[in-house]
């Protein structure tokens, strides 16, 4: 199966030589395979985060090399790895996801924007279908549920058909109907057009959605599931804590 | 609690500093204005001291009390007093001086006796504030001496000639010596052309009189009590002054002269610390939110509300006294550049003292400055720590309903004002003046204008966001769209930050808009009243001063000459005590000597005591046909003459020659041969260049005395006022500068705050060049709105005030090259106001801006 990212004896120490050095990643290898809904679990401090900004150029690496493709992030200079992020990787954070200033259908038109390009009208009319956005595009983020706002936030990362989408823990702050509604779209947008998500989350209910789960523990891979529920989850996490 | 304080302060570094930045400037300003002025006094007074030094006592013929602007005659003293002076116990030594107006030759392109003034001086012997520094003083009547600096603008030698003349023909002299004296080379001050004394004498018309005499006092004589024996011996007849109160006195007057580079200074001095306090109130406002719940927790932990009010002002404090002392620092060097700038343009050069720093201008420049700063933050820190505990403590802070009385105080202000700039308008332009009963058009002009720029300060946030939309409509790309919204989002800010600009460039505008439309309208006055083809005057420095017959006799001869009216005038005193001339006219030529309108009475009735009176003057003395009036003729007394016509001007000049007797009748009483003006009309087909360049070439002999066609009466009018123009150009410049301090700090702070979503973009795919682009548009927008704002109010009241001023037929002028450049150059300042906060904002660490609490 084809690989969309990957990274290799990937290693990231923070405050290296000082006493209060911290390893948070400790030589993880893993491949995150293309057309697929994967996630990233873990208990707090066990890394999943950085391994996720490291994985999407936001962070680079002590050791060891993190590849979107065929490209590896390490040989980047900071302009490439933002036109790669522009161009080839979508993103949901938690929360702040949108600029305030911006109208729904300006925030999802913002990075083929930034790069100068007229978005392609068609494939964004099927997201923001899908999202049921139809009647949001013109209000501006304050006058959207927390919801909504990540429906937009989804949309915007799918509008430029990247490579790969990032989201970091998008559920994080969405009451359950509306998680449901997030996470149910991402898991259409896999199946039905082919995209490839990577999501980190330390809910179990969240993680149920995934083709694929990985378990980090202490900066290392430690477990996986493969198209899990949430019980299946809630007794992998309990086994690793015991 | 202070120490909490000091390390707010310290934590936030860069925004302390720029914080400070616009205290800074506006201490700079107030320092730099006392300094400056301080030193020049203090030069100016060694300068003349070390002028004086030759001398002890300076004895001056009294100033004769009906001393006329236009009687400009030097007064004399007797030349025997020497012999009483060196009578008196203690006087050493006494040197007769001269002084009197003469003119060179003029250089290339310029009209003889323009510029300031030359004067020609003698002494004999003995102490003189003169000398002669090489070759050898004047022995026969035509050697003279000239002083470095007009032998080398004129590229003279000694051993070369030069054309000096007084009233009379122009005559060829050697120049024997260079004429040195102890002031040095003030630049901006009077030429000195040294002459021999009999010569002097004879060529000034003060035959047996002097100037003033120069006196010495025995080595160990109290020059005091000299002083004072003298003055009793020369009781009515001269005075005596010792040189060290005439040095006092000498530099104070000077220093007044260049008085109006300090008020200068202190207008914007004033500007820049009413925009810093903005600034600061804008910095303090931010800060204190973003301390929301730091001050929460304070509140949880126990302290009272009051604590904290004083924690928060003594950061401003510590601020303003720190901010103060840099700016007094700055202050000090401005002071210096603008000497330097003076000196270097050429304006003139200052006497060296060094720079006096009086402890008092570095009192006044802290207080101003620390101020400023704890008042702007009062309402900020008083607003903040109202806050209750828990609130402050709880994620999102409740924001209260802002209260909106701003929006109607300034609606109902700015109205207010315009109501009253335009009813102003209407009552200059009524003369009767029944719009509004007794106010006084400019002075609710004045209040309006006032209004109007708090009004309008005021409106600001309410146009912020409409303007700016309207502003950034022809913009496209991604960035600069993003950049009018996060100029649009904080309309509070943005028009405080664009405040600055708004008032600097609206009081640039109105004062550029009412100078051009005041000299416009001036012009086309002397335009219309102008009657003739050519005017023959004298020129420079005493145009009062007359010139022989003998040049009308010869002009009128010309071929290219029709006729020739004669004007003469006759200084007096006039009716309302003022000085003033009475002008000798003609009866048959007086259409060409004046453009007069509505005439009552009839003009060939002004012979003998008859007189003709302009109707403005008639209506302010209440005179009518057949009145009789008593004027003070100087020299002559007092003569009763009867009104026979009162006149208007054309073009609605009202100067102050209102006052017209026959020429004959000026004859009679002054018993002189001299006019004052002619006015020519030029022979049929005869051009107005060729008509003024035969005339001219026809008084060639005659120094001091010029035709001029109305063309080159205007330009000549034009002349002074463009130094007013580098003035204006000056003040926008300053006000461009304040503003940038302030756009400086605010886009800073909204940096600051936005970190998190400077780090979104950054993200999902914005460059740093893009990012730069998105702060730099912001900065360009919040510029452009305050210049907006104050080309708005220029325009408006330059034209409220010109109409005021001038009232019925003023001409307005709006420079729209000033206009234009007030517009760009904003904009300009808005890049460079963004370089440093465009920096901050590219350089955000991505991570770290999205994982920011």
């Amino acid at each position: 199966m084809e690989v969309a990212a990957h990274v290799v004896d990937a290693r990231k120490v923070y405050g290296e030589g000082t006493t209060a050095e911290v390893v948070a990643l400790d030589g993880v290898t893993l491949d995150l395979e293309k057309g697929r809904f994967g996630a990233i679990m873990g208990p707090s401090g066990s890394g999943k985060s950085t391994l996720m900004h490291c994985m999407a150029g936001l962070d680079s690496l002590t050791e060891g090399s993190a590849w979107i493709g065929d490209v590896e992030l390490g040989s980047l200079t900071d302009k490439e790895l933002t036109i790669l992020r522009r161009d080839k990787v979508g993103f949901v954070f938690q929360a702040f996801n949108l600029v305030p200033t911006l109208t729904a259908a300006e925030n999802i038109d913002l990075p083929v924007r930034i790069a100068g390009h007229e978005p392609d009208a068609a494939w964004r009319d099927q997201v923001i279908e899908i999202l049921d956005l139809g009647d949001r595009l013109t209000h501006r983020p304050s006058e959207m549920s927390g919801g909504q706002q990540q429906r937009v936030a989804a949309a915007r990362a799918l509008a430029r058909k990247p490579d790969i989408v990032f989201a970091d823990e998008p559920s994080g702050n969405l009451d359950t109907t509306s998680a449901h509604e997030l996470l149910s779209f991402l898991r259409r947008a896999v199946d039905e057009f082919g995209q490839t998500i990577v999501m980190v989350t330390h809910d179990p209910a969240a993680a149920s959605y995934a083709d694929r789960v990985v378990f980090l523990r202490d900066g290392l891979p430690v477990a996986e599931l493969a198209d899990p529920d949430a019980n299946q989850v809630l007794d992998q996490i309990k086994q690793l804590e015991a | 609690m202070l120490t909490i304080s000091l390390r707010n302060l310290w934590e936030h570094k860069l925004r302390s500093f720029l914080l400070g930045g616009a205290i800074v400037t506006g201490v700079a300003f107030v320092v730099a204005a006392f300094v400056f002025t301080d030193s020049l006094r203090a030069g100016f007074t060694s300068v003349f001291q070390s002028a004086f030094a030759a001398v002890d006592i300076q004895v001056t013929p009294i100033q004769p009390e009906d001393l006329n602007e236009f009687n400009f005659e030097l007064p004399t003293i007797p030349e025997d007093v020497a012999d009483e002076l060196l009578a008196i116990d203690g006087v050493e030594a006494v040197s007769p001086q001269i002084q009197g107006f003469v003119i060179l030759e003029p250089l290339e392109g310029e009209l003889p006796g323009f510029g300031p003034p030359t004067f020609g001086v003698a002494w004999e012997g003995g102490p003189s504030a003169f000398e002669v520094v090489d070759g050898r003083a004047p022995e026969t009547d035509l050697e003279v001496l000239l002083d470095a600096a007009t032998l080398e603008e004129r590229e003279l030698a000694i051993g070369d000639t030069i054309r000096v003349a007084t009233a009379g023909a122009f005559e060829e002299y050697e120049i024997v010596g260079e004429l040195g004296f102890a002031f040095g080379d003030i630049g901006f001050g009077p030429t000195f052309v040294g002459l021999e004394f009999e010569r002097a004498q004879e060529l000034l018309g003060m035959d047996g009189e002097v100037s003033n005499f120069g006196v010495t006092v025995v080595p160990g004589e109290d020059v005091d009590r000299v002083n004072a024996d003298i003055n009793a011996a020369l009781d009515g007849v001269g005075e005596a002054i010792t040189s060290q109160s005439a040095a006092e006195q000498s530099a104070e007057d000077l220093q007044e002269g260049l008085g109006f580079f300090n008020t200068f200074l202190l207008i914007f001095a004033g500007i820049s610390l009413v925009t810093g306090s903005f600034v600061v109130y804008n910095a303090f406002r931010v800060v204190v939110a973003q301390r929301t719940r730091e001050l929460g927790l304070l509140r949880v932990l126990g302290a009272t509300r009051a604590e904290l009010l004083r924690m928060v002002l003594t950061e401003a404090v510590i601020v303003g006294v720190v901010a103060s002392l840099i700016g007094a620092v700055f202050g000090i060097a401005a002071a210096a550049f603008i000497r330097w700038v003076i000196e270097f343009s050429g304006v003139g050069s200052l006497p060296d003292s060094g720079l006096v720093v009086e402890f008092d201008t570095l009192v006044i420049g802290l207080v101003v400055g620390t101020t400023t700063a704890a008042l702007s933050a009062l309402i900020p820190a008083f607003r903040a720590t109202g806050i209750s505990p828990m609130a402050a403590l709880r994620d999102q802070v409740e924001v209260k309903r802002a209260s909106r009385w701003w929006l109607w105080t300034g609606l109902g202000l700015t109205t207010a004002s315009v109501v009253a700039v335009v009813l102003a308008t209407m009552q200059a332009r009524d003369t009767a003046g029944a719009v509004q009963g007794n106010v006084d058009p400019i002075q609710l002009a004045g209040i309006g204008a006032l209004g109007l720029f708090v009004g309008l300060f005021l409106l600001a946030r309410a146009l912020a966001r409409p303007v700016i939309a309207g502003l950034g409509r022809p913009l496209r790309r991604l960035t600069s769209v993003i950049a009018r919204e996060n100029a649009r989002r904080t309309p509070r800010r943005t028009a405080t930050t664009a405040a600055s600009l708004m008032i600097g460039l609206g009081l640039v505008a109105t004062v550029a808009i009412l100078s051009t439309s005041v000299e416009d309208t001036i012009l086309e006055a002397v335009e219309e009243a102008f009657t003739g083809d050519a005017i023959v005057q004298p020129t420079g420095f005493n145009v009062f001063s007359g010139f022989s017959t003998e040049v009308g006799d010869r002009v009128e001869t010309l071929p290219e000459v029709d006729r020739v009216a004669r004007l003469t005038y006759l200084p007096i005193t006039d009716a309302s005590g003022i000085p003033n001339v009475a002008v000798g006219i003609e009866p048959d030529t007086i259409d060409l000597a004046i453009n007069f309108e509505d005439v009552e009475g009839s003009w060939s009735d002004v012979v003998g005591d008859g007189l003709a009176l302009q109707r403005i003057e008639a209506d302010n003395t209440g005179l009518g046909i057949g009145d009789e009036v008593t004027l003070d003729i100087i020299g002559a007394g007092e003569r009763t003459f009867v009104v026979r016509a009162i006149f208007d001007i054309g073009g609605g000049v009202s100067d102050s020659q209102s006052w017209y007797i026959n020429y004959e009748t000026v004859r009679e009483i002054n018993d002189q041969t001299t006019d004052n003006s002619l006015i020519v009309a030029a022979a049929e087909g005869v051009d107005p260049d060729a008509l003024v360049e035969a005339i001219n070439a026809e008084l060639e002999d005659f120094a001091g005395v010029t035709a001029t066609n109305i063309a080159q009466l205007i330009e000549q009018i034009r002349q002074p006022l463009l130094a007013l123009t580098g003035m204006i150009a000056g003040l926008l410049f300053l006000s461009v500068i304040v503003a940038v301090v302030g756009i400086v700090l605010t886009l800073y702070l909204a940096v600051n705050e936005r970190t998190r979503e400077i780090g979104l973009v950054r993200a999902i795919g914005m460059t740093r060049p893009q990012v730069r682009q998105m702060v730099r548009w912001e900065a360009i927008l919040i510029a452009l709105y305050g210049a907006v704002l104050g080309l708005a109010i220029g325009i408006f009241l330059g034209w409220g005030l010109t109409v005021t001023t001038i009232g019925e037929g003023s001409s307005l002028t709006i420079p729209w090259s000033w206009v234009v450049a007030g517009f760009f150059g904003s904009g300009i300042a808005g890049v460079l106001a963004s370089l440093l906060p465009a920096n901050q904002a590219a350089k955000l660490d991505v991570l770290r801006a999205i994982a920011y609490e």
